[in-house]
């Protein structure tokens, strides 16, 4: 029986590690699909910082972060062309686990539709992608409270050999 | 002399001889909601006094049944020698909360701390060259403590402290001690590369250290592992661990 998935995670910066009342800067989000015949990987992140929160991170990614979107779109690109299908997420979450953190994914709450599918064409694969990392980048910004101008996203999807 | 590698976040000095003095400071940890994916699923938690730090393991099932144990004794030996290694507390959670029941909790080093692997594209060459002392100081203890697994980029942390200068910290030892000499073997000791690469390895530091190591009583290496209850650690491990830890002392130094 092949692994079916549908996950989502979170992008985050804690500016303080040790203090619970430290401010977290929501970054961004991803979500990824696993069907036999489908795999697909979402981004949507931050465009850009406000100073204030820039000024909250440690000049040694400071730069790298000015535009979050761009540094991610990186670690993106990373993950899908060196994590094997279905395991993108925790690839990034293995890189990013410190101030600047992907949060280990979550079952999608809206995946049972997806997952029970026989066949699905690779654009609707796309749509639920999109829609569930926009979900989750949502939750997030409403979690930490921040001001999230134009937000940019990048899909990327690939039919699989049949298992 | 070595420099004071032990310049942690004001709030992990706070807590660094009373949680590397017992084996559990009995405090009470919430769970925040904030987990990872890394080795161990390691979760934030916070306790009654507003600290938060870090629960390991944070799911059951992980490959090694001793995690807590092990990530305790590598701290506790790392303090006693002085070198940047975060401190950690046990927690028993109770048999009402599930497994994992008894964990370890780790402070974090540094406010902010970015993994090796994040922090590396960030550095001067100066800075990268001002963190060859702490990896060379690390070279011997690794060796001590057989931490073999040293090949992940986020395996050190970076800290930088108010005027610029960066900070090290080692982290993440389930791999270590009893995992590697299951089996009550003796395993001879080598020396591991740099880790992380910052340079070339300084031998008068790497011999201090050794020297430090060669120095460490058989009474405090007893000490730092028979204090941890046998629910988090057989007593055939921690003899297993005591006999090693005794033994590798003077073949760290003879390497060097």
């Amino acid at each position: 029986m092949s692994i079916k998935t549908f996950r989502v995670a979170r992008i985050v910066y804690f500016t303080s590690l040790t203090s619970a009342n430290a401010r977290v800067i929501p970054l961004g989000s991803l979500s990824e699909v696993l069907l036999p015949q489908v795999h697909g990987l979402a981004l949507k992140a931050r465009a850009a910082l406000l100073p204030e929160e820039l000024a909250l991170i440690s000049p040694l990614i400071r730069d790298r972060l000015e535009n979050p979107f761009d540094f991610l779109r990186g670690e993106f690109d990373l993950a899908w062309k060196e994590a094997a299908a279905g395991s993108a997420i925790e690839f990034l979450a293995a890189r990013h686990a410190s101030s600047l953190s992907v949060l280990a994914p979550t079952d999608y709450s809206e995946r049972h539709w997806l997952l029970s599918r026989l066949f699905v064409r690779e654009d609707a694969v796309e749509a639920k992608l999109s829609a569930a990392v926009d979900s989750e980048f949502s939750e997030l910004i409403k979690c930490y409270g921040s001001h999230a101008a134009a937000p940019r996203k990048v899909i990327e999807s690939e039919e699989r050999a049949a298992a | 002399m070595l420099p004071n590698f032990r310049r942690f976040a004001l709030s992990t000095r706070a807590i660094d001889v009373e949680w590397s003095a017992f084996h559990s400071t009995n405090d009470m940890w919430t769970p925040t909601g904030v987990v990872w994916a890394t080795n161990n699923g390691p979760l934030q938690v916070l306790n009654t006094a507003g600290v938060l730090g870090v629960q390991k393991p944070g799911r059951e099932a992980v490959t090694n049944l001793y995690t807590a144990a092990t990530e305790k004794i590598v701290a506790d030996l790392a303090q006693h020698l002085g070198l940047p290694v975060p401190p950690v507390t046990l927690w028993d959670r109770g048999a009402a909360a599930g497994p994992p029941r008894y964990v370890a909790v780790s402070a974090w080093a540094y406010d902010p701390a970015l993994t090796w692997g994040q922090a590396e594209p960030g550095l001067t060459p100066a800075q990268r060259a001002s963190l060859v002392p702490w990896a060379s100081a690390m070279v011997p203890f690794e060796s001590w403590i057989a931490a073999d697994d040293r090949q992940n980029p986020g395996n050190m942390l970076v800290g930088t402290d108010p005027s610029g200068e960066v900070l090290g910290a080692w982290i993440d030892y389930a791999f270590s001690l009893d995992f590697v000499w299951k089996g009550n073997h003796m395993h001879d000791c080598r020396v591991p590369p740099l880790y992380p690469p910052v340079g070339v390895p300084m031998a008068d530091v790497m011999i201090e250290v050794a020297d430090r190591i060669v120095g460490v009583e058989n009474t405090t290496i007893e000490g730092i592992v028979n204090r941890i209850p046998s629910n988090y650690l057989p007593r055939a491990a921690a003899d297993n661990i005591i006999h090693n830890l005794q033994f590798r002392r003077a073949n760290v130094r003879a390497l060097l």
